[in-house]
């Protein structure tokens, strides 16, 4: 029997790697975008943490000398109203959850389990409404707005909650479409009114879908900058996004970008919070429900 | 259907009025409450859409600054407005943006989405990494950017710096003003290789098992499987790509407020200036409407030639 030789421990290794070829590509092309991606947010986080001296220096220390935790305290104190910024932001949020979680889900049920005369002409226009440019809308209706008094003011925001909204009407109604029509005879049979059967029985299975309309109202109603620069002028009434953009400008505050980065670490945790929990949930809700999209 | 239309003669529903009792049948019934629960959508519809789509087109056939009685000039708003240089150069800035974002931001999506759908350990932390940008993406990704495109002491010139490129001008010069912006898009595009991705796992495996029996090599996979196959999603991202890149906005304005030498001056945000700054009202509504007709011609553009690249699962072929 002719003796094996032994294999070198750099050939052993570069046979594994050339048979895992597929894994090592991938995990070295993933690992070299994912921290490019993150590049951007860690030094957000190491910038933030810096003494004020050390925020300009060139180069750039990433990990900083002392880690100043207190920025993350002094922005709330020394940032002229941001926590009443956070605070409008905090209602504008709740106001257009709450409004596109509810009105949302009537508006679906009624396209999804009601018949009535022309609900399908009324469906295409929620559809061609989704795609519609903004751009020819905006002025007209910064204009109403105006003459109704409603500057400076969050009845904007009200209304478009409460109004639908035809992306959420879409992916409600075709949700809802999925769900057997048998549940709403059944009820029908026990005697409940139309109403009732949307909350008692069709809600409760609506979990997941309602829970991402809720996460993509969030996302979009907090980080929305535009409406608050049309409608708003009076800085009490900033949400924190508009405030994060103005205090750039800010001659006391705007050039100390350790507390300006602090306050966007700030203003993007709870997105990214949000996130997380909902995905959860995303999960749990299809594995208790076992429906399947 | 037969089971419902005794349900229905035999259900009648008293609504007691000034007038006495109304009757009303099940059809009836089912057809208000219907319309009782879309109303506040249509009513909104009705005023915020399609009278703003009304008023802002009557709007743009005046000269109104709402300080001064408007007085009637027909379509000269928009005559006056394509002669206009702005306009040229505001569509010229914001197609250039546009172009580019598409054209290298779907690559790197596409890309992306095809390595996290690799079935590697840990792959769910990497989706998460990817999506982070798109999911944060707004006027906080605008104001970081602002400060990592900073020429002396922003982050990209630092990187730069340690691989001996000389620092950039990014947002100082009219060179790279926009590719700066093209630049932070494409750091967004990772978000979209999650639409990818989903679009990708419902490509049926055996595909590209047959195709390998035939002899196709990777590269012939991905053209004959893969593309045509995800090819739907193209079409939404690039249709939706192309809505929103043309009203593109915000962040030219809270980045460069126009650019130097308004190189990064987009259409919305000379809009913008026209009726909140100028208040010249009906020639802005002019403008509006001039990009929501740009906007629906390079829409219908796509759609005309989807017919030749989109594929779509149990399509006829005529």
């Amino acid at each position: 029997m002719p003796a094996r030789a032994q294999p070198g421990l750099l050939s052993q290794a570069g046979r594994y790697l050339r048979r895992h070829r597929l894994q090592f590509f991938g995990y070295s092309l993933l690992l070299f975008l994912s921290v490019s991606f993150a590049f951007p947010f860690v030094w957000m986080v190491s910038t933030s943490l810096k003494p004020a001296y050390e925020v300009t220096t060139y180069p750039i220390r990433l990990i900083p000398s002392i880690w100043r935790w207190d920025n993350y305290v002094r922005v709330w104190q020394e940032v002229p109203w941001a926590p009443r910024w956070a605070l409008n932001s905090l209602l504008l949020v709740e106001i257009g959850v709450v409004g596109a979680v509810i009105s949302n889900t009537m508006i679906a049920y009624a396209f999804a389990r009601l018949r009535f005369p022309g609900r399908e002409p009324l469906f295409m226009i929620v559809l061609s409404v989704m795609m519609l440019p903004g751009v020819v809308t905006v002025i007209p209706n910064y204009l109403i707005w105006t003459k109704l008094k409603a500057l400076d003011t969050y009845w904007p925001w009200v209304v478009g909650a409460f109004t639908g909204s035809s992306f959420y009407i879409f992916m409600l109604r075709q949700y809802m479409l999925s769900l057997p029509y048998d549940l709403d005879e059944a009820a029908r049979m026990d005697g409940a009114g139309y109403i009732r059967t949307l909350v008692q029985i069709l809600v409760p299975l609506l979990r997941a879908p309602l829970i991402a309309v809720a996460v993509f109202q969030f996302l979009g109603i907090y980080n929305d900058f535009f409406s608050a620069i049309l409608f708003l002028r009076n800085v009490r009434l900033f949400p924190l996004s508009l405030g994060l953009v103005a205090i750039r400008s800010h001659p006391q505050v705007g050039w100390r970008l350790e507390l300006v980065m602090a306050m966007s670490t700030c203003f993007i945790l709870p997105m990214i919070i949000v996130y997380f929990v909902a995905q959860q949930y995303f999960i749990e809700g299809v594995v208790l429900t076992g429906v399947r999209r | 259907m037969r089971g419902r239309a005794l349900m229905v003669a035999g259900q009648t529903v008293r609504i007691l009025s000034k007038r006495g009792s109304l009757h009303l049948s099940q059809r009836r019934r089912e057809a208000l409450v219907a319309y009782m629960l879309i109303s506040p959508w249509f009513i909104a519809f009705l005023i915020f859409t399609a009278g703003s789509m009304a008023y802002s087109f009557g709007l743009s056939l005046y000269k109104a600054d709402f300080l001064t009685p408007a007085k009637f000039v027909g379509l000269s708003n928009y005559s006056r407005w394509v002669r206009d240089e702005m306009f040229g150069l505001s569509l010229y800035n914001t197609l250039y943006m546009l172009f580019f974002s598409i054209f290298l931001g779907m690559p790197v999506s596409l890309a992306a989405s095809m390595l996290l759908n690799l079935h590697l350990r840990g792959i769910t932390f990497f989706r998460t990494v990817f999506y982070m940008p798109a999911l944060v993406s707004g006027i906080a990704t605008f104001v970081l950017w602002n400060i990592i495109l900073n020429k002396d002491f922003g982050l990209l010139n630092w990187l730069l710096g340690l691989v001996g490129l000389p620092p950039v001008p990014w947002l100082t010069t009219t060179t790279w003003a926009k590719p700066s912006i093209v630049l932070m898009n494409l750091w967004a595009a990772g978000g979209g290789s999650i639409l990818y991705l989903a679009a990708l796992q419902a490509v049926p495996q055996e595909l590209y098992e047959s195709a390998s029996i035939d002899g196709a090599g990777r590269w012939a996979r991905f053209r004959h499987v893969t593309l045509p196959q995800i090819s739907p999603t193209i079409f939404l991202t690039l249709v939706t790509g192309i809505i929103g890149g043309l009203q593109v906005f915000l962040s030219t304005m809270v980045m460069t407020n126009g650019g130097p030498y308004y190189s990064t001056t987009t259409y919305m945000l000379v809009l913008y200036r026209t009726a909140w700054r100028d208040l010249k009202w009906g020639y802005a509504s002019a403008q509006a409407w001039l990009l929501f007709i740009i906007i629906m011609l390079l829409t219908l553009l796509v759609f005309r030639s989807s017919a030749l690249w989109v594929y779509y699962e149990g399509e006829l072929k005529k």
